[in-house]
């Protein structure tokens, strides 16, 4: 009969050097490293508090080598506004449920280099199998055109009236025909920041039909926390 | 051919509970089907690292993705169905027993049983406090006073 808690003993101390920090002292660091790449983007921000080797597997790409691994990464929206007062600009998150969907602010951009492209006015829908319009923000509108014809021409895309301009960029969130559009809607003593996703459709060749989806007021700000709203500087969707 | 539904092993938990289970079952385990390949599994096998506790409910979750495993990749219901028996089947430990269902899956490497297990941690922890979490896991806070408002500073809206 083999003595297992010889043999386990012996795999783990080859494993194990140099030893990794220690996250939760009861459990293995593999499985310490398990649990937390379970956990959603948002509900990580106090998780660094714990403790510094907590801080620093959550910055870690090991986390992010071990969540795509394990299939646990999220298609996360980011946002970075820039606020009067405050010379800083803050990046937040748009969390990922529908039920919570709401700007969070972060402490910092979460990736080290950024290899993908921003959303700022211009993204790219595809509109059937490799047909591609590029979609922009322009003076606070909506704009197409098609990738594949010569000469570049712009054209509003229509159906949108219910949203209102100023828009701020458009990102493709979700691939295929649907983006997202973010604007500014001003109420008293208040502004809000809102997103809406929008489903585009071709009409011939002339005219691109979107459908707003669904729109929601993602944060509200007021001038005393913030300090009044400055501009829209970037947005990016990312899957990690 | 003896098949594995009929062929029986004894289980030795390290308090000495003994528990026979199927072949199959006994497979679910990596480290117990890799002593079966061994052919070390003459007599009971024992687990010096696991209770008799833990090893009985190891067993009713071996037994039960034996008995409920879907068909196939594309059999979308039986997977459901045997999600929401993991959900339930969970609901009924205390944290401490969770640690130790996940050390024992560890031990016996039960992929699907670790998983579910970090999963539960780590659907327990998401909305908890730092200090909490502390608690729970005997973590020692190795901030300073300082550092720690820094870092309560960048974070503050999520202590509001």
């Amino acid at each position: 009969m083999m003595n297992m808690t010889a043999t386990e003993e012996k795999k783990k101390s080859s494993t194990e050097s140099p030893p990794p920090p220690t996250l939760f002292p009861s459990l293995p660091y593999d499985i310490s490293l398990n649990i937390v790449a379970r956990i959603s983007r948002i509900h990580r921000p106090t998780l660094p508090l714990v403790s510094k080797s907590f801080q620093s597997l959550l910055a870690s790409r090991e986390l992010q080598a071990r969540r795509t691994l394990i299939g646990k990464t999220e298609k996360c929206m980011y946002l970075c506004l820039k606020f009067v007062g405050n010379p800083k600009p803050i990046w937040f998150i748009l969390a990922p449920t529908p039920t919570q969907q709401k700007l969070i602010p972060i402490p910092s951009f979460p990736l080290e280099s950024p290899t993908f492209v921003f959303g700022k006015h211009i993204c790219l829908a595809e509109m059937e199998n490799n047909v591609f319009c590029a979609i922009s923000v322009t003076f606070g509108q909506l704009f197409w055109r098609d990738t594949n014809t010569e000469y570049i021409r712009w054209r509003p895309v229509k159906g949108l009236e219910e949203l209102k301009i100023p828009m701020y960029a458009v990102v493709n969130s979700c691939g295929g025909t649907r983006v997202r559009v973010w604007w500014e809607a001003s109420g008293q003593n208040k502004k809000e920041i809102w997103c809406s996703e929008i489903s585009l459709e071709r009409r011939g060749v002339e005219e691109v039909h979107g459908v707003v989806e669904w729109s929601k007021s993602v944060f509200t700000f007021n001038s005393s926390a913030y300090g009044g709203f400055h501009r829209f500087l970037q947005s990016a969707s990312i899957t990690h | 051919m003896a098949s594995s539904s009929t062929n029986k092993f004894v289980l030795k938990s390290n308090d000495d509970v003994s528990f026979e289970v199927t072949e199959a079952v006994a497979r679910e385990f990596q480290v117990i089907a890799h002593i079966i390949d061994d052919d070390c599994a003459k007599k009971a096998i024992p687990l010096s690292n696991v209770t008799g506790e833990i090893l009985s409910k190891m067993i009713e979750y071996g037994k039960k993705h034996i008995e409920e495993a879907p068909v196939d990749e594309e059999d979308e219901e039986g997977k459901k169905k045997l999600q929401i028996w993991d959900e339930e089947f969970m609901k009924q430990f205390n944290m401490e027993i969770v640690f130790q269902l996940i050390l024992a899956s560890n031990y016996l490497n039960n992929k699907g049983l670790l998983d579910l297990t970090c999963c539960t941690v780590a659907d327990h922890i998401k909305d908890m406090t730092p200090d909490e979490v502390r608690t729970l896991f005997n973590v020692k806070n190795d901030y300073t006073t300082e550092e720690e408002e820094e870092i309560r500073k960048e974070n503050s809206w999520a202590f509001e």
